[in-house]
């Protein structure tokens, strides 16, 4: 049972941060490998502020969504001038600096050390420190942000992202500005990723700098891909197929040593096939191309 | 001069990667990440073959040998099916950085994830007060010996006549009977062979590891960029300002910064000049 609770919240931070990467991927058709940074911004920002500053949960987690917002915020502004192809690239070079600032800014995010005792979240007389607790605090974010991001794409600015994803010049000649779109579409994906951050960062209770690397980042992508890019449901289920399968390899005792590489045999299988078999992905509206 | 052998290493090794990036770019119109799973294959495969014969050369060739099947045989059976399909280059992108994540951690599971060394010091020498080692000479050798016969082939030959028109126009380009298939298959292998060699040199140097390889892509890739993507000697130049750069950065800074400050410049450079250094810039805006 204490396992299953484990998996679930797991899977909670999972599913923010797949949701993250489908806002710009799947519905903004913006393929993004930086998503792991944005989840490393906001997890260090709140354990830093937590920590280092002593500021209660109520200051410091939206202080780190607001955070990983900015910085996404940030990059899409220079990003507005690259085109399409090279946006990929300038992701993973975004990444990549973030994860090196991550490993050389000690002061700020301890190094190679990270931060450890992360303060769990206190509201006021209520702090989450036991598993069901976190159960229920992560699976009540999962699910508050589930039902924002069906209602974000639905309304008139939903569609107006899916305008920018099929044709941007059409989308302009209506008079909406897609350089609009992308900037917010940049700073919701990464306030989710923040989101992700803050929840792992209070949950786990440290934060170190393997865990925002590149390879993280594909396998966020992988989420959306497989599941199904464009739809809220093929993150949910991108996130079951990823994350749960791994976890019963566990259970056998031969294999269970070898999670890690089996994990990624796994995804880099599904990736493969789903892109030739079924671009769209399981469950999703929207071919990457 | 210790900074200078440094650079000439790290550039020969980043330019490799840099010219076979180009040349796949002109191929396949994306950027062909599957050369890291070339260079750890040659790796291990000097690794293994050192560990039960203790022959150090032949397992170097072998390794090359190995890179050049693979990168065949992936071609042949994974990314043909995507090119028949016209798939975009950022689905071809992701099929080449799965069939690196597919290797590397195939090699992972059958050698474990940690540093492999093959346990055999390789011969020093002094060279006006540098040190350098006889992998670094050979790779350094091997790099200059490549690069005159693909600047020969790509200039004066019907070969690069043809890399060009397929860079320029492919579709153009099999209409007049170029065979496009024949050419990426042949250039893979080629790629994968002295990809391969390499990474078996450097494993001799140094070690190998699965990941190690794709750090050394994303500098290469890094120097494609900068120099400039529709340019050979811009991915020769971009290597050098990469190698001098990290180099001379490495001097004062702690490796973390100097590496901020490198993907920094590739950031700053898809902004203001994606067409690189030495690119044409017509060329990048119908790209």
């Amino acid at each position: 049972m204490e396992y299953l609770i484990t998996f679930l919240n797991v899977f909670f931070i999972y599913l923010i941060l797949s949701y993250s990467a489908n806002a710009l991927l799947g519905f903004g058709g913006i393929f993004t490998l930086s998503q792991a940074g944005l989840f490393g911004v906001g997890a260090y920002a709140y354990a830093y502020f937590s920590v280092k500053e002593g500021l209660p949960f109520v200051l410091s987690a939206p202080l780190a969504v607001l955070i990983s917002g900015f910085v996404a915020l940030v990059f899409s502004v220079s990003s507005l001038r690259t085109k399409k192809d090279y946006i990929v690239i300038s992701t993973i070079a975004f990444q990549i600096i973030l994860t090196k600032l991550f490993f050389s800014l000690e002061s700020i995010t301890g190094g190679p050390y990270g931060i450890t005792n992360v303060l769990e979240p206190n509201l006021g007389n209520f702090r989450v420190d036991e598993p069901t607790e976190y159960l229920v605090f992560n699976g009540s974010f999962a699910l508050f942000l589930t039902l924002l991001m069906k209602r974000v794409f639905s309304v008139p600015f939903g569609i107006s992202v899916k305008g920018f994803r099929e044709d941007e010049i059409l989308l302009s000649s209506y008079g909406v500005s897609p350089k609009w779109i992308k900037l917010k579409l940049f700073t919701f994906s990464g306030a989710l990723a923040g989101v992700a951050g803050v929840l792992y960062a209070s949950y786990a209770g440290f934060v170190d700098p393997t865990s925002f690397t590149l390879m993280e980042s594909v396998f966020v992508v992988s989420t959306v891909l497989v599941g199904g890019s464009g739809s809220v449901a093929g993150s949910l289920l991108g996130t079951i197929i990823l994350v749960g399968i791994p976890e019963l390899l566990r259970y056998f005792p031969d294999v269970g040593n070898y999670v890690f590489f089996l994990r990624q045999i796994l995804l880099s299988l599904l990736i493969v096939l789903i892109l030739y078999f079924r671009p769209k992905g399981l469950a999703g509206d929207y071919a990457p191309r | 001069m210790q900074l200078f052998i440094n650079t000439l290493v790290e550039f020969s090794l980043v330019s490799l990667g840099a010219i076979w990036l180009y040349f796949m770019y002109a191929l396949v119109r994306s950027f062909y990440l599957a050369i890291a799973s070339f260079f750890f294959l040659g790796g291990y495969t000097l690794y293994s073959f050192f560990k039960y014969t203790g022959n150090l050369f032949v397992g170097i060739i072998l390794g090359g040998l190995i890179g050049g099947i693979v990168a065949l045989l992936l071609e042949r059976f994974l990314f043909k099916p995507f090119y028949e399909k016209n798939s975009s280059s950022l689905v071809l992108l992701m099929v080449y950085l799965s069939s690196f994540l597919f290797l590397a951690n195939l090699i992972g599971l059958i050698f474990g994830g940690d540093m492999k060394f093959l346990g055999v010091s390789p011969k020093v020498f002094s060279f006006f007060g540098a040190n350098v080692t006889l992998p670094q000479v050979i790779l350094i050798y091997f790099f200059f010996v490549f690069l005159l016969f693909t600047v020969s082939i790509y200039r004066f030959s019907d070969v690069g006549l043809k890399i060009r028109a397929l860079g320029q126009d492919s579709e153009l380009a099999q209409v007049f009977g170029v065979d496009v298939y024949k050419f990426r298959h042949t250039f893979a292998t080629a790629c994968g062979f002295s990809i391969g060699f390499a990474g078996a040199v450097y494993t001799w140097d140094i070690g190998i590891e699965p990941y190690l390889s794709f750090n050394i892509l994303l500098y290469s890739m890094v120097a494609f960029i900068v120099g400039g993507i529709n340019s050979l000697f811009g991915a020769v130049a971009g290597s050098f300002i990469i190698a001098f750069l990290k180099n001379v950065l490495s001097l004062k800074l702690p490796i973390y910064f100097v590496e901020v400050v490198v993907y920094s410049i590739l950031f700053l450079m898809l902004i203001f000049r994606p067409y690189g250094l030495f690119g044409g810039k017509a060329r990048s805006e119908s790209v």
